[in-house]
């Protein structure tokens, strides 16, 4: 072997790699908490979003729901005295077009859009879909009779509290629940107090005032209702 | 492979200014993908404020005659919403102006570091 040395090779000195490492373990330490910081970020806005984005969507549902409310739809909204006393029944009879499923509509004439405790220890609120008309008895203290919900469809969830008011235009006040089928609030409110969140968001919308056409409907033919799981019984006929 | 007669290892200097362009990289993609969480929260506050700014309208529709009603409210961060009820001047072919119609608008000022967004929905209504 003839092989020719170089003049000038060195290999790196101990202090050499010492420096080179510590100023790499500075460089990286300092990029990796940026780096995560960013993606953190990145990380709670999604999740952030993507709960807005459910809201959104909930609050343009009622939106539409209120503000299509036909002249033969009766809504009335009262307290449910059997299961809990602040969880208001928000009835919607012969409400075919209303919260449009993919279902056939037609079998489902009365809605009750409520809130009922979920497993987590907060609230849900949705729609119960009955396949049968309400029994709205008079026209100023209303109550209501059906067989039981036959669909329970949640429309948002983790919610700590909610409320809802109805504005009448008619004596300037705010009532908490709505008995008379003949009429229509002007407005509803509904105040929601979400479980991430420490101040409460209130919505309104409008009601478009329409008179009331129709107070008698008939039945179909009943489905047979699904048994039910977690959901708020309906109150007992009035005597 | 043949090695090159020049071949050496890297100098510490070589090793620096690497490790210097790799960081500077690294934190500009850090920074850019920051910006874009912030152009997300704004738009996500934006959307808030617009829910917001359609309650207000809704309210302020059930009687917008009502001068109580049409009263600017303030927000959370100094977001201030200002609605307006204007009459709207409508002809006809017949060149008949047409009555009652308004202008409902709500105006959202929204105050950013660096200026005043401005946001707003409006509808036409009718008032007789």
């Amino acid at each position: 072997m003839n092989a020719r040395p170089q003049k000038k090779r060195r290999a790196f000195t101990l202090i050499e790699v010492i420096l080179a490492v510590a100023i790499l373990a500075l460089l990286g330490g300092a990029v990796a908490s940026i780096l995560q910081g960013s993606v953190a970020s990145a990380t709670a806005l999604t999740e952030v979003s993507n709960r807005q984005s459910q809201i959104q969507c909930f609050i343009q549902l009622l939106n539409s729901t209120f503000r299509n409310l036909g002249s033969e739809t009766l809504f009335i909204a009262q307290k449910n005295p059997i299961v809990d006393q602040s969880n208001l029944f928000l009835m919607f009879n012969n409400s075919h077009q209303l919260f449009l499923w993919h279902r056939d509509q037609s079998k489902f004439p009365a809605k009750v859009l409520t809130a009922w405790p979920s497993e987590k220890g907060v609230l849900s609120i949705g729609i119960l879909e009955y396949n049968r008309y309400f029994k709205l008895t008079t026209t100023t203290e209303s109550s209501f009779s059906a067989t039981g919900w036959v669909h329970k469809i949640e429309l948002l969830g983790d919610i700590k509290s909610l409320s809802w008011r109805f504005w009448n235009q008619a004596t300037k006040k705010w009532s908490d629940d709505w008995r008379n089928p003949t009429q229509r609030p002007n407005g509803v409110e509904l105040t929601l107090l979400l479980a991430e969140s420490k101040v409460p968001s209130i919505h309104f919308f409008w009601i478009p005032p329409i008179q009331i056409q129709n107070l008698n409907f008939q039945n179909p033919t009943p489905i047979p209702p699904s048994t039910p799981s977690t959901a708020p019984t309906p109150p007992e006929p009035a005597p | 492979m043949t090695p090159s007669k020049n071949s050496k290892g890297i100098v510490l200097l070589e090793l620096i200014l690497a490790l210097t362009i790799f960081s500077l990289v690294i934190v500009a993609l850090a920074r850019s993908l920051q910006s874009a969480v912030e152009a997300a929260t704004v738009q996500q506050q934006e959307q808030v404020i617009q829910e917001q700014m359609r309650s207000l309208l809704e309210w302020v529709r059930i009687d917008p005659k009502d001068p109580e009603r049409i009263k600017s409210v303030e927000l959370e961060n100094k977001v201030k919403l200002t609605p307006t009820f204007l009459p709207l001047k409508l002809q006809n072919k017949k060149g008949i102006e047409l009555e009652n119609l308004y202008t409902l608008k709500v105006e959202a000022v929204i105050p950013t570091p660096t200026t005043n967004l401005t946001r707003s929905i409006q509808i036409t209504v009718y008032v007789p």
